[in-house]
């Protein structure tokens, strides 16, 4: 079992230790926060120091903004990070380093589509069995998807760690299992951004107020708290599966805080 | 531009065709499926049951009356599909097929490729769960084999105009009313659907009255503090995760004047008045000239009388914008004196693209 740890900012890499034998850095869900040209020097300099075997650039979401300035960061990434995994958010981007290569692509959670709404745990025993295992699976893992990836070489897929159980075969591709924090949804209309501002459906400017403000939202009829940090919603959940051989799971990305912001 | 409408039965059709649409879609929950999956994960993302037409008879039927009025129906399957699903899917492609829909709206990539592996040509729209935010994501869903984009909720107007004029090799549609979810639909993985799980027969009643949309309506004759106020002490326990009563608690702190204005805020944030129905249509002139092909009104569980209300405000600023050939500004302010005669309050904040309605300052 391989064994990953995921930070967003530069500040966050002081949570490596020599346990974990890859590191995952970048973004998932805003294009303001890409790392820049300077953040991925730091980064390839902590690699180096510390011996960091193997290393996977997450990338988010983009508009063609964030493309330019995503794609923008590839040359220096090919330079400092020669043949680094890079994990995709966003069709265009994959579309784009199936093109560029030198890069192994896995597909990362927003695009492996797990549905992670907390509220099936009130369903269990209402909903029939064909339903909850539906819940348990992702789409990513439907035989003609996995098919495509394999024929366009992506053998890895990135799988929230569910509420309700994951359900898997021996012959989906690998996958990595994200843990504590799964990510329910997120958007660009930031209720950080857009606090004070007269349109609550701005996509506004903003200060990344995300990088401090973190928040849990309870409800009566949600079974677990949720966490909004930024733009994106979450649930945590510690316990791992137990069998995840048997669920072809070979790499756990742990994130020591929530991945946003 | 086609006014693309939503329809949820066949008595519906002559009426919206009437009215001015040109493209109606729809999507099926049939007794076979909902048996294995129920309502909450239907074959659409429309996941309540009176959102949907009843069976394929149904269905047969809405496209003979759309035809017969030239017009289009686009099938909505814009659901994400897990592995055993798929069976019945293609035993529901097979038996949809010589119905001849104009089109299949379309989100998961493995049903696009699905598809074509069928060898079936029909037109595929890219949902905006497909979230194309940029060109390449564009190419991308062209190449699986998608003849039309449905562009995000969360793209700007100008990026829309900018996408548009880089897209020369598909359709391109855009939303223009009702439902302006916060969060990005092809990214959320909460359910809809639970309420009718666990309330059953009271709440398809619900829906079938449209009491949440009548309900909305009322409190949009409210000044906006109050509808928030009312709607944070009555929890009426909307369906949608992202509209419920959330407390807000700080991880760290929060006991200072500016956290605890912020808090306030986001719990202001998270209310059925947020629900309210947005409303886009300052930003049609622009839409239509970046060569926008089709706008679309949400809501396919509205009643029917709103939905015709929804055509008939849209036909009617196509028509001016059209005809008139008006400056924007002018186009705008026309826009907003004829909401407010339509729906009889004024557009308010609940804009889809609030930038169009501030120039650009936000």
């Amino acid at each position: 079992m391989e064994s990953a740890i995921f930070v967003t900012r530069t500040s966050r890499l002081h949570h490596w230790n020599p346990t974990y034998s890859r590191l995952y850095y970048g973004q998932e869900f805003c294009e303001r926060l890409v790392p820049s040209e300077a953040d991925l020097i730091t980064v390839s300099e902590f690699v180096s120091q510390n011996r960091v075997n193997s290393f996977t650039f997450v990338t988010p979401f983009v508009t063609e903004k964030g493309y330019e300035k995503l794609t923008g960061l590839v040359p220096l990434l090919d330079e400092l990070f020669p043949g680094c995994e890079v994990a995709i958010n966003d069709w265009g981007v994959f579309s784009y380093f199936m093109e560029h290569g030198g890069h192994p692509v896995v597909l990362g959670r927003l695009l492996t589509k797990q549905k992670r709404g907390p509220r099936i745990l009130n369903l269990t025993d209402k909903i029939p069995e064909a339903a909850l295992d539906h819940f348990k699976m992702a789409a990513v893992d439907s035989p003609i998807m996995t098919s495509f990836l394999r024929q366009n070489s992506v053998g890895r897929v990135e799988l929230d760690n569910l509420l309700f159980g994951i359900k898997r075969e021996k012959q989906d591709l690998a996958a990595s299992l994200y843990y504590p924090y799964g990510y329910i949804s997120t958007t660009r209309i930031c209720l950080f951004s857009s606090w004070g501002k007269r349109h609550p459906r701005a996509i506004a400017a903003c200060a990344k107020e995300c990088r401090e403000k973190q928040v849990r939202l309870t409800h009566r009829s949600m079974p677990v708290p949720l966490i909004l940090k930024g733009n994106a919603i979450f649930y945590e959940k510690k316990e791992l599966p137990e069998d995840l051989e048997s669920l072809n799971i070979d790499r756990l990305v742990y994130q020591p805080e929530v991945p946003a912001g | 531009m086609n006014i693309m409408s939503p329809v949820s039965s066949a008595n519906e059709v002559d009426d919206l065709m009437e009215a001015g649409a040109r493209e109606l879609y729809c999507g099926v929950l049939s007794r076979g499926w909902s048996a294995d999956y129920t309502n909450i994960a239907a074959p659409n993302r429309r996941e309540w049951t009176v959102s949907n037409l009843k069976d394929l008879m149904e269905l047969k039927n809405v496209i003979a009356l759309a035809h017969s009025w030239k017009g289009k129906v686009n099938l909505v399957l814009n659901a994400l599909y897990t592995r055993k699903q798929y069976p019945k899917l293609c035993e529901f492609l097979k038996e949809v097929r010589p119905m001849n829909p104009d089109a299949v709206i379309v989100a998961d990539p493995g049903l696009m490729l699905l598809i074509r592996q069928m060898r079936w040509d029909i037109p595929i729209h890219a949902s905006t769960g497909c979230t194309v935010f940029n060109v390449r994501a564009a190419r991308f869903f062209h190449q699986m084999g998608a003849t039309r984009v449905i562009f995000p909720r969360q793209n700007t107007v100008s990026e829309m105009v900018d996408l548009a004029g880089k897209i020369d090799f598909m359709e391109k549609e855009a939303f223009i009313f009702n439902s302006g979810c916060r969060n990005i639909d092809g990214f959320c993985t909460f359910h809809h659907g639970v309420n009718e799980v666990l309330k059953k027969d009271s709440w398809k009643l619900l829906k079938k009255l449209g009491l949440d949309f009548r309900f909305l309506t009322m409190l949009r004759r409210l000044p906006r503090s109050t509808a928030i106020k009312l709607t944070r002490a009555v929890d009426c326990m909307p369906d949608s995760a992202c509209l419920l009563n959330y407390k807000v608690e700080f991880d760290k702190g929060g006991d200072d004047p500016d956290t605890k204005a912020l808090k306030s805020w986001l719990e202001s944030g998270f209310n059925f008045f947020f629900g309210l129905d947005t409303c886009g249509s300052c930003a049609l002139y622009k839409l239509y000239h970046a060569g926008i092909d089709a706008v679309k009104i949400v809501g396919r569980e509205n009643p029917t009388d709103k939905k015709l209300r929804d055509i008939r405000y849209i036909a009617g600023m196509l028509k001016y914008l059209e005809e008139k050939k008006p400056g924007e500004e002018e186009f705008k302010s026309v826009c907003r004196k004829e909401y407010g005669r339509v729906f009889g309050y004024p557009c308010g904040c609940w804009c889809y693209y609030p930038e169009v309605l501030e120039g650009e300052k936000l």
